[in-house]
């Protein structure tokens, strides 16, 4: 039947050859490059909840059609869970596997617009998530509402503009949440959906990168063919990735927005956190210096600092992070063969500095938890977070970079393999692989 | 069939077990723990069916793909000569500006940022109400208590909100120029946090502080709330109260500062 579909087809779009080099394709079986496709999964599992969701959710009313989905219709909970489950680990995935391709170099020529994609992902997938954790009108996400805005009009020249044409008016307006609505559920995916075809692309055309290995050179690539071998296991990952998304829905309670109750300007949570991928962003904004800036009659306020510089800095280095190392490094030519994190010392510091700094805002945006349950008053948190937010990254670098000049070099295809055989006389021998 | 064709096979009839599961929680309403569960057990089982049958099943296989130069030769050339130069350049300069024309209309999307925007309804004179709009009289509050007033007529207005808290004796601000602002120990912060807007909510009656619950500036109260941590850098803007002789909390005047987070 299958092979009437493709004579079918092939009659007509003259496919054959072309699915015949598609299914023998090379994909290298390391672990970590599966990462990516965990994303493309997720995505998909977002695409079908959401639509779900969509029928159940009113912009007009996001808080009461919420709570309708959420109560009175059958599987609309679980929906919903799933939903916001699979986008934090979406998010996450994104994260790791963009973590795999920098420690590795694998975003080196010939692969920097590949990258350039990835990096655009990252920031879309980010704020995708905001839209969506902010249309059902609750107490939590409308403070988080509230935050964005003050970051947006504390842009220079602009940020008033940006803020008063995106909400229609001034914050809290009827308009923000069907804006959003449309933002989350129709431009957003789009973009984020061509992203991917166009990342995909790429790394079709350009083929996989590898790590080096016996066989493995910069003009080939080993692995497993697509079909059957790496077909299965793909889709075994997407069914894998279905059963843990379900089962997160299924039995951890997420974002109870009942419990928070709707937006009201003049009340607020405590303590609150948003979504973990903002974390950052709320524990620069806690613990970011109160100092405003003033300039020819203008005022730069304080959440302008960690709200909207921090973070155009960091995705602007990671955009441009293909030429910068290139500044340093020196190297121009194109390399197939991935890196170990040892064999680039620089790269590997700064990496870890900015992981070290991601964590340690993270934790500094929920100092309120740790004040309540901990020994230490909130102020003095905000002091202490304040040092280690200088102090562990310059540190963590600097250890990493240690680590990484220290470590022997050289790949495994220079390591010595052996085996250890037992000889007549009943000792052992240790005896070479060629 | 080997032992890890039937090991597949049973995942695979697992995962049908876990599909038919889902829909007979559904349609029983057992909740959304067994519906959950049941798309779970379907994806497990597929999941590691697919994997016995990738991994164990099918022979593994190596290939090779050799990697094709991208680069053109040198010398080669790959566009043409652009024929018609100018042409081409009047081409690009008019989907620009179509490209520019289509930006115009997103004017339409909101007002321009006015002033307006965060302006308090306080004038000298108005009443303090509450959420329900009812006047706040002199007696309203104990020692330490706190709540959120608005200015008659205007409740629940976002940028006029206020904290109104009362302290034991007036005598404990620092500034004695305001002290007069204070009758009866009652003192009127504006609730907007000048950091990012969130309503500064907490009040720490012991500490005499009023903290925001978003970021956790600090501001102190017997202080003109100036802000003692944090990473606010501007005092809460303070509302001078008075009391008339119906015993009800009047504002003497506007707040004594721009309302909420600073912009450019």
């Amino acid at each position: 039947m299958i092979q009437r579909a493709v004579g079918w087809i092939d009659g007509r779009l003259g496919t054959a050859s072309l699915v015949r080099t598609a299914l023998r394709k090379a994909f290298p079986d390391h672990w970590s490059f599966m990462l990516g496709e965990l994303n493309v999964y997720c995505f998909v599992i977002l695409v079908a909840t959401g639509t779900y969701l969509t029928f159940f959710f009113d912009p007009q009313q996001p808080y009461p059609s919420v709570i309708r989905l959420s109560f009175d219709v059958n599987a609309g909970l679980l929906v919903r869970q799933v939903h916001h489950w699979t986008a934090l680990v979406f998010v996450a995935g994104i994260a790791l596997h963009m973590a795999r391709v920098f420690f590795t170099g694998a975003f080196r020529r010939p692969r920097e617009l590949t990258w350039l994609l990835g990096v655009a992902l990252l920031g879309a997938c980010i704020f995708e998530g905001f839209a969506g954790y902010s249309l059902p009108g609750d107490l939590l996400s409308g403070l988080g509402l509230r935050i964005a805005d003050s970051v947006a009009i504390s842009i220079p020249l602009v940020g008033t503009w940006i803020s008063s044409l995106a909400l229609g008016g001034a914050f809290p307006s009827a308009e923000m949440i069907p804006r959003l609505f449309v933002l989350h559920v129709y431009l957003l995916p789009i973009g984020i959906a061509t992203l991917i075809g166009a990342h995909l692309a790429l790394v079709w055309r350009q083929k996989h990168t590898q790590f080096r290995g016996p066989g493995r050179t910069e003009g080939n690539v080993v692995g497993s063919p697509l079909v059957p071998n790496y077909a299965l296991r793909s889709m075994a990952l997407g069914a894998g990735t279905l059963a843990v998304m379900a089962a997160l829905g299924a039995l951890i309670e997420i974002n109870p927005v009942w419990e928070y109750g709707p937006y009201v300007a003049w009340q607020a949570i405590s303590p609150a956190q948003p979504d973990w991928f903002l974390g950052w962003l709320e524990g620069a904004l806690r613990i970011g210096p109160p100092f405003a800036l003033q300039l020819f009659g203008h005022t730069i306020p304080p959440a302008f600092w960690p709200g909207a510089l921090l973070p155009g800095l960091a995705f602007g280095v990671f955009f441009g992070w293909p030429w910068l190392e290139r500044l340093v490094s020196r190297d121009a030519r194109e390399h197939q063969l991935l890196d170990r994190a040892r064999d680039a010392p620089l790269r590997t510091a700064v990496g870890t500095a900015v992981l070290a700094g991601f964590v340690v805002l993270t934790f500094a945006g929920s100092d309120d938890v740790q004040a309540t349950y901990g020994y230490v008053s909130v102020i003095g948190l905000t002091e202490i977070y304040r040092a280690l937010a200088v102090a562990v990254p310059i540190v963590a670098g600097l250890l990493a970079y240690a680590i990484a000049r220290g470590l022997p070099r050289g790949g495994p295809e220079q390591a010595e393999r052996t085996r250890i055989v037992r000889n007549p006389r009943g000792g052992y021998d240790e005896e070479r692989i060629p | 069939m080997t032992r890890d064709e039937r090991l597949t096979a049973g995942a695979l009839l697992v995962s049908v077990l876990g599909s038919v599961g889902f829909a007979v929680a559904y349609g029983v309403h057992a909740g959304n723990g067994w519906m959950g569960s049941g798309i779970a057990l379907a994806g497990a089982g597929l999941c590691v069916a697919l994997a016995l049958w990738g991994l164990r099943v099918v022979a593994p296989e190596r290939v090779v793909d050799e990697r094709e130069r991208f680069a053109a030769e040198e010398g080669e050339r790959v566009v043409p000569p652009i024929a018609r130069p100018r042409l081409v350049a009047l081409l690009l300069g008019a989907v620009g500006a179509m490209a520019a024309a289509a930006v115009v209309p997103f004017r339409s999307l909101g007002p321009a940022p006015g002033e307006a925007q965060l302006k308090s309804k306080w004038r000298a004179g108005v009443r303090l109400v509450g959420v329900d709009g009812a006047p706040i009289r002199r007696d309203a509050l104990n020692v330490d208590a706190v709540v959120t007033a608005f200015p008659e007529g205007a409740p629940g207005d976002a940028a006029s909100q206020v904290m109104l808290l009362r302290l034991a004796d007036s005598a404990e601000i620092v500034r004695a120029d305001r002290r007069a602002w204070s009758p009866d120990g009652y003192l009127a912060f504006s609730k907007v946090c000048t950091h990012a807007g969130c309503p500064v909510a907490l009040y720490r009656a012991k500490e005499r502080q009023l903290m925001c619950p978003c970021h956790q500036s600090v501001f102190d109260v017997l202080d003109g709330a100036r802000v003692l941590s944090g990473p606010a850098a501007r005092a809460l803007p303070q509302l001078p109260l008075a009391e008339d002789e119906g015993g009800y909390l009047r504002a003497r005047a506007d707040l004594d500062g721009p309302v909420g987070p600073g912009h450019w």
